[in-house]
């Protein structure tokens, strides 16, 4: 069940086993069936979550119901709003499983226990934080500056299972573009 | 995260439990009752599930409730330890049943589940009450929150 989190918590820094062991005991084990909503705008983002089986989805609605979808996360990754869960401000995101998943969920006070008890965890989480940054950022600039095509082609180069899972009107929706531009955009891809 | 939690009930469908699934049902949770023995949905009301691995059931939920608290067995526990972590585990007893069996309930579950929020919750038959204790504030808070409202039943809240 924490076979994945260690794998990643180690490939950053070191843990030894007793530290592991803590770490643990502050993690909700939940098993979460597709389409079962995690997190509601409007209420606050009570966990933090890391997914070790499955795919969840952020996304916001605007005032006519349309989805905007901002982040996937899939098995390895962390998902959650860092706003509303750091702040206790309500969220504006949806989280959603788009999967049947395994997650393991940490509370703001425990997560501040853990990083107490084990403060080589603090790099961890420095980095996962810092990248997540970088990527905000740079979704931040494509979303200015880069064509729908190039946007299309960094999601295949960068996260290719992504595309096999997750139905195209979500992937339009993650990139801004509407369902008939990627469309198109698919069709001059298969023919180059 | 206000997506309505998962309950999970442990155990044999008795009055009481029906009586607590409809109140619940009422308030849009999802609910499984959890029986290795045997698949029991033709009697259940509408909004709960049955499943028969009581490990999985759990793994589910994120709110544990054992329907039959005097009879706990440290197997059982074992198998949804691992699972049940930072969950509330609610134990039912009803005050016929107090005094030392509900002292081992209370000392075997807290042992067994070291890492879990024990929530005792007392069924009064004569008066219809039901109180809920634990060392937790947090979680008995939750628990009084959610029994509230139930018909025909008071609740009362010990820390």
């Amino acid at each position: 069940m924490f076979e994945l989190l260690h794998k990643k918590i180690t490939e950053t820094i070191s843990l030894s086993e007793e530290e592991f062991e803590f770490c643990k005991t502050l993690f909700l084990p939940k098993k979460v069936r597709k389409r079962r909503l995690l997190l509601e705008e409007g209420d606050v983002c009570k966990y933090t979550i890391f997914v070790e089986k499955g795919l969840l989805r952020s996304y916001t609605m605007d005032e006519k119901g349309a989805e905007h979808i901002l982040q996937f996360a899939l098995e390895g990754w962390w998902m959650g709003d860092l706003y509303s869960f750091f702040t206790g401000e309500p969220s504006s995101y949806y989280i959603e499983a788009l999967e049947d998943c395994e997650l393991l969920m940490i509370t703001k006070p425990s997560w501040d226990l853990l990083l107490e008890k084990v403060p080589a965890l603090e790099r961890y989480f420095r980095i996962l934080v810092q990248n997540n940054l970088i990527t905000t950022q740079r979704r931040l600039m494509c979303s200015f500056s880069v064509t729908a095509s190039d946007k299309y082609q960094n999601l295949v180069e960068s996260f290719p299972d992504i595309l096999q899972r997750v139905p195209q009107h979500m992937i339009a929706s993650y990139l801004g573009i509407t369902r008939e531009t990627l469309s198109r955009i698919r069709g001059q891809a298969v023919r180059r | 995260m206000a997506a309505k939690e998962t309950i999970a009930f442990i155990g044999e469908s008795s009055p009481l439990f029906t009586r607590l699934a409809q109140h619940l049902a009422k308030k849009h949770y999802p609910m499984l009752l959890v029986n290795e023995a045997e698949t029991l949905q033709a009697k259940l009301p509408a909004a709960v599930e049955s499943i028969s691995c009581i490990k999985d059931g759990c793994w589910e939920a994120d709110i544990v409730i054992l329907l039959e608290a005097n009879s706990i067995e440290l197997e059982l526990l074992e198998k949804i330890k691992e699972v049940a972590t930072q969950k509330i585990v609610v134990y039912l007893i009803s005050d016929k049943e107090q005094g030392a069996t509900d002292e081992n309930s209370a000392s075997t579950l807290e042992q067994a589940l070291p890492n879990s929020k024990v929530v005792r919750l007392l069924y009064e038959a004569t008066s219809n009450k039901l109180v809920v204790s634990g060392e937790d504030e947090e979680a008995v808070a939750f628990i009084t929150t959610l029994m509230k409202g139930m018909a025909g039943h008071t609740i009362e809240q010990h820390s």
